[in-house]
């Protein structure tokens, strides 16, 4: 019984010095006490470059990584994979995707700074692509996040402290779905496409490379844009991208934002024939582009993989680059009855119609596995 | 299929060799077979004799670095995705961007070049013109400037091109899709300064991925009047 009371007595000891050391911990300093798993920071931000103030209003969910930044042109949201940018001429532009492919647009411009300091404190350490963050706190308690971005010192008040729900009922974090005039998906390589266009592609692997990642881009003409000008049309699109890396490009991509082309990068892209900026191609094909007229670009009849007929043109606009081969060109176009697919990334001439015949569509390469034949 | 109106499509025989050469002959050949070019065309040099247009599409790093060599098609930065013109003169279309829209500012991003040539064989670098910012500061729009390269007479066939983007911080790299902001200066400037869009005009190449983000190839033109108020 002794020792049984003893267990007892040191188990709630242990306890209380828990919760005793939780309630000093959580109580410790304004910002950290806040439980960030239910808490968005509303921010109020200036900074000033070239004799002008600028501001903008940003909040951020630490817990989640969302945020949303207004300025005076328009709204940008960070949540749940969706970037999403309403612009002033009244579109709305999302890019879907994982963190992967959403690269440095996952961190809005404060949100980074405001997780530091829950983290750890201030003094905060300096963190790529902030520099000497410091944090005061006015005599009526406002915090005060202090940083530099793009060297630009910029100013964060803390605000508001906004219960999760709240921020929901606001909808804060809400893209507003009909609004939407582009949308950039990322889709796995090889899976078929949802947009209305008979994708192409090389295969899972080729030349050495591989079938890294895909995405769709759907785009729409704003009402603003349909009406001023001509050619509106022309602003519509629906392509489907394939991008094939060398292994030397360990992970990199020009699909994801801020990366260049890594060496040996391959695209390939497919666009419907119908759409308007799909003739405007074939026109300028055959010479005539805009008002400018000259001779049709030299072409070559090729078969696909598929057994499809196809016409395949290099892209000459920029002249053919010499090479000991006999010149090369960084993209050519393959047409066929339904779609015009672009593959860039540098061929010698001689080369493409091989490179070319290689191509087949996404969706019969599924029929094909399924019915266990060869690809 | 509507791209085999044209006369006759070319059998390129590319495993033979000299086929670079057969093809640079069959250009300047049918060149001369289809007589002169539309005198606009001619008088604007945008797309030299032989069928190459006379600016590169993607402007360069500046000149010095390993990426400035325009010979090379590589090191590409930025899609020129707008031209200035008719009356697009550099330094007329800065002042226009400067006044009637929320663009302003100088000295306010790396130094580019444009590829240019005037005859359609070597290109060589221009460097650009200036730049202007809006649109915010740690996110920001943003344009570089570069003239035609090469001198016209008259005023009414300059013309100018620039590389319009959206980009976040921090280190000057895109945000948003380059049609964004290709669409949004075209709009700025076009209401209520009255000057006319011609949206995605010029193909110069098909659409992809770059550096993150979609670009549809093509150059929208914009005019360098106030026509259309």
């Amino acid at each position: 019984m002794r020792l049984r009371g003893a267990v007892y007595a040191s188990t709630l000891l242990g306890a209380v010095s828990f919760i005793l050391l939780w309630v000093i911990f959580a109580t410790a300093g304004g910002a950290q006490a806040q439980r960030p798993s239910n808490t968005i920071y509303e921010l109020a931000l200036s900074y000033r470059d070239h004799g002008k103030l600028h501001a903008q209003r940003e909040w951020v969910s630490p817990a989640t990584g969302e945020w949303r930044v207004e300025t005076d042109d328009g709204v940008r949201i960070y949540t749940n994979g969706r970037y999403a940018v309403r612009a002033a001429n009244g579109g709305v532009a999302v890019r879907i995707g994982s963190t992967r492919f959403m690269g440095y647009l996952a961190n809005g411009t404060a949100g980074e700074a405001l997780r530091r300091y829950l983290r750890e404190g201030a003094p905060l350490r300096t963190p790529r692509g902030l520099a000497g963050v410091q944090v005061s706190t006015s005599p009526s308690g406002l915090k005060t996040f202090h940083f530099k971005r793009n060297g630009v010192a910029v100013a964060a008040v803390v605000v508001k402290m906004i219960a999760l729900s709240r921020a929901a009922r606001a909808r804060l974090f809400t893209i507003p779905k009909t609004q939407v005039t582009s949308t950039l998906r990322e889709r796995s390589a090889g899976s078929e496409p949802t947009l209305p266009v008979t994708a192409y592609w090389f295969g899972r692997q080729f030349a050495g490379r591989s079938a890294i990642t895909a995405s769709e881009h759907a785009q729409r003409p704003t009402a603003t844009e349909q009406s001023v000008g001509y050619n509106s049309g022309r602003r519509e699109s629906q392509a489907y991208v394939t991008m094939y890396e060398l292994p030397s490009a360990k992970g990199r991509s020009s699909a994801i934002p801020g990366q260049m082309p890594p060496r040996g990068e391959i695209q390939v892209v497919s666009i419907p024939r119908s759409l308007e900026i799909a003739q405007s191609a074939l026109r300028a094909f055959d010479g005539a582009n805009g008002e400018h007229r000259y001779a049709p670009w030299p072409r070559h009849e090729i078969v696909l993989h598929n057994g499809a007929r196809a016409t395949v043109v290099p892209n000459i606009s920029e002249g053919v680059q010499p090479t000991p081969s006999g010149g090369s060109v960084w993209q050519f176009a393959v047409v066929t009855d339904t779609t015009i697919t672009w593959v860039t990334g540098g061929f010698n001439l001689n080369d493409i119609p091989t490179v070319a015949s290689a191509l087949r569509p996404i969706a019969a390469m599924h029929k094909s596995q399924r019915e266990g034949t060869r690809e | 299929m509507a791209h085999r109106h044209i006369g006759s499509i070319i059998k390129l025989r590319y495993a033979k060799p000299g086929a670079l050469v057969a093809l640079a002959l069959y250009v300047l050949t049918s060149l001369f077979d289809q007589g002169p070019l539309s005198p606009t065309a001619a008088r604007a040099h945008q797309v030299a004799p032989n069928g190459v247009w006379t600016y590169r599409y993607f402007t360069r790093a500046a000149e010095g670095t390993p990426y400035s060599d325009c010979n090379d098609n590589t090191g590409h930065v930025d899609p020129l995705n707008i031209i200035n013109y008719y009356l697009g003169e550099a330094g007329r279309m800065y002042t226009h961007y400067a006044s009637e829209t929320h663009f302003g500012g100088t000295g306010i991003g790396s130094h580019q070049v444009s590829c240019i040539t005037t005859d359609g064989s070597n290109y060589t670098t221009n460097p650009q013109y200036d730049q202007q910012a809006g649109h915010g500061t740690i996110s920001r729009a943003h344009f570089r400037l570069f003239t035609a390269g090469h001198l016209h007479e008259d005023p009414w066939y300059k013309w100018s091109v620039m590389d319009v983007h959206h980009e976040g911080c921090c280190q000057h790299d895109p945000d948003e899709d380059w049609e964004n902001w290709e669409g949004h200066i075209a709009l700025e400037i076009s209401w209520p300064a009255g000057h006319n869009i011609y949206w995605d005009e010029y193909y110069r190449q098909g659409g992809m991925m770059w550096r993150g983000f979609w670009d549809n190839g093509s150059v929208t033109r914009i005019g360098g009047e106030h026509c259309c108020g």
